[in-house]
């Protein structure tokens, strides 16, 4: 008689703890199939208004941040046949005034543009874009004019994604994920998706994630 | 004497069958029970639990591992109506639409396209296609969820515009909403909330209904709230509001 009851005790556990474990792969089978796969999504276009003027050949571009507070305005004007100079100038709704950052010149086959994430989420950095034929070069700098480490007025993040040997090319660098961190969505040589990362305009320091952000 | 052996009788083996059986329906009942009263939020432990909005301007947040400064918040700033989109000009019917594979919001105002934005929807928990209504429009609220290297605590997400429909509560806490901790628009970010610049969100939050009266604004059967629609894909009809496909 006690023995039966043990045994229907046990019994009862047994069931509870089928059930349990059928509650937990139901769990996990919703949570796993929950997040829906949708097709890539295509470059972002530049979709907030982005006023461009051109007064005497000078063509400008903005970005404005994230909170609206600060705006990245850069003017592109012919320097020499074959080659474009840009300036930067930073305003706020503290200081209109035009802070100048940055100029530098490029070849007209390689235009530089102001991506929509261009600002850090804190607005102490942005990004911009040099479209080459062959890929895109990343630069970062301070929206105080600032220098990096090393006397450097800018980063290049391609460069510095290059030097890191990964194994992998830089893909696309798509916004920030936090007020340093740049996110890389890096690519196989043979073009197809590679992991993506974190690239820390203050350390310099690359992380790979275990997630992409494509 | 001779040894007897004690085989389980036929009874036995039933009460044993029965008492796994009741155990497996207990343990299935009350899971059962249980996944009626919690479900799925977008934001796993803040869920929708202050109604009203908060402005917490000492807190720091904590988004991907990193320390952020939330953005003061001044509940007591007073309405500047001529930010609202649209607001000397237009009629119609308001019309959000989000479209997740392109990560892009539309705001219709009738047929009239009043912005055009890039968006972040949900990437650790998918923003669910459907329509739904605006019930309730916070100025500034707390926002917290995930766990391990994915916990986010949020103070100050500004411009919180929470929406529902009969299959996604409102106590499932999805929302429209300023997002300051990152800025990847365009590419899926979020726990389920859509993402926004908080300058874009601003403009929403200002246009879309119920017509914002203070740092908390209920819709009500006489303001109710504008009708946003997730789409898996937005189709563009030239001249006329876009179709949505769910």
């Amino acid at each position: 008689m006690k023995s039966s009851k043990y045994l229907i005790f046990i019994a009862l556990l047994v069931g509870m703890g089928l059930g349990l474990a059928v509650a937990g792969w139901v769990v996990y089978h919703v949570t796993a199939t929950k997040v829906v796969s949708l097709p890539s999504a295509p470059n972002p276009v530049q979709t907030s208004p982005s006023p461009t003027t051109q007064t005497n050949k000078v063509v400008e571009e903005q970005g404005i941040s994230p909170d609206g507070t600060k705006t990245l305005i850069m003017r592109t004007q012919p320097a020499t046949a074959s080659s474009s100079a840009h300036a930067f100038y930073v305003i706020s709704k503290a200081n209109p005034t035009e802070q100048f950052i940055f100029s530098l010149t490029t070849p007209t086959q390689t235009p530089l543009t102001i991506p929509f994430n261009t600002w850090s989420p804190d607005n102490h950095y942005f990004f911009v874009q040099e479209h080459d034929p062959l890929e895109v070069h990343n630069f970062a700098f301070k929206a105080d004019a600032s220098l990096f480490p090393g006397q450097q007025p800018f980063l290049d993040v391609t460069s510095l994604f290059d030097q890191k040997k990964t194994g992998f090319q830089l893909g696309e660098v798509t916004g920030w994920a936090a007020p340093t961190l740049l996110i890389i969505n890096a690519k196989k040589d043979d073009g197809k998706a590679g992991p993506s990362y974190w690239f820390d305009v203050t350390s310099k320091s690359l992380t790979r994630l275990s997630t992409t952000f494509p | 004497m001779k040894k007897r052996t004690i085989r389980p009788q036929k009874n036995t083996v039933s009460e044993l069958l029965f008492a796994a059986f009741t155990g497996f329906v207990l343990v299935g009942g009350i899971f059962a029970f249980l996944k009626t009263q919690n479900t799925t939020c977008a934001n796993s432990k803040s869920c929708v639990k202050n109604l009203q909005a908060v402005a917490e301007n000492q807190a720091v947040g904590y988004f991907e591992g990193q320390a952020i400064v939330p953005p003061a918040i001044d509940l007591t700033a007073p309405l500047d109506s001529s930010r609202v989109l649209g607001a000397s000009t237009m009629s119609g019917d308001k019309h959000i639409f989000v479209d997740l594979s392109t990560q892009t919001l539309y705001a219709y105002q009738g047929s009239t396209l009043i912005m055009q934005t890039l968006i972040s929807s949900g990437k650790w928990n998918a923003t669910p296609p459907g329509d739904y209504h605006i019930w309730v429009k916070l100025r500034s609220t707390r926002m917290s969820g995930g766990e391990g290297a994915d916990a986010y605590d949020l103070p100050n997400v500004p411009f919180t515009m929470f929406f529902y429909n009969d299959k996604v509560g409102k106590g499932e806490g999805f929302s429209l909403h300023g997002a300051y901790w990152h800025d990847n628009f365009g590419h899926m970010m979020s726990h389920g909330c859509v993402n926004m610049r908080s300058v874009d969100a601003e403009e929403i939050y200002h246009w879309a209904d119920p017509p914002t009266q203070s740092p908390t604004t209920y819709a009500t059967a006489q303001n109710p709230g504008t009708l946003v629609s997730i789409c898996t894909q937005v189709q563009m009809n030239s001249g006329d509001v876009p179709t949505c496909i769910e």
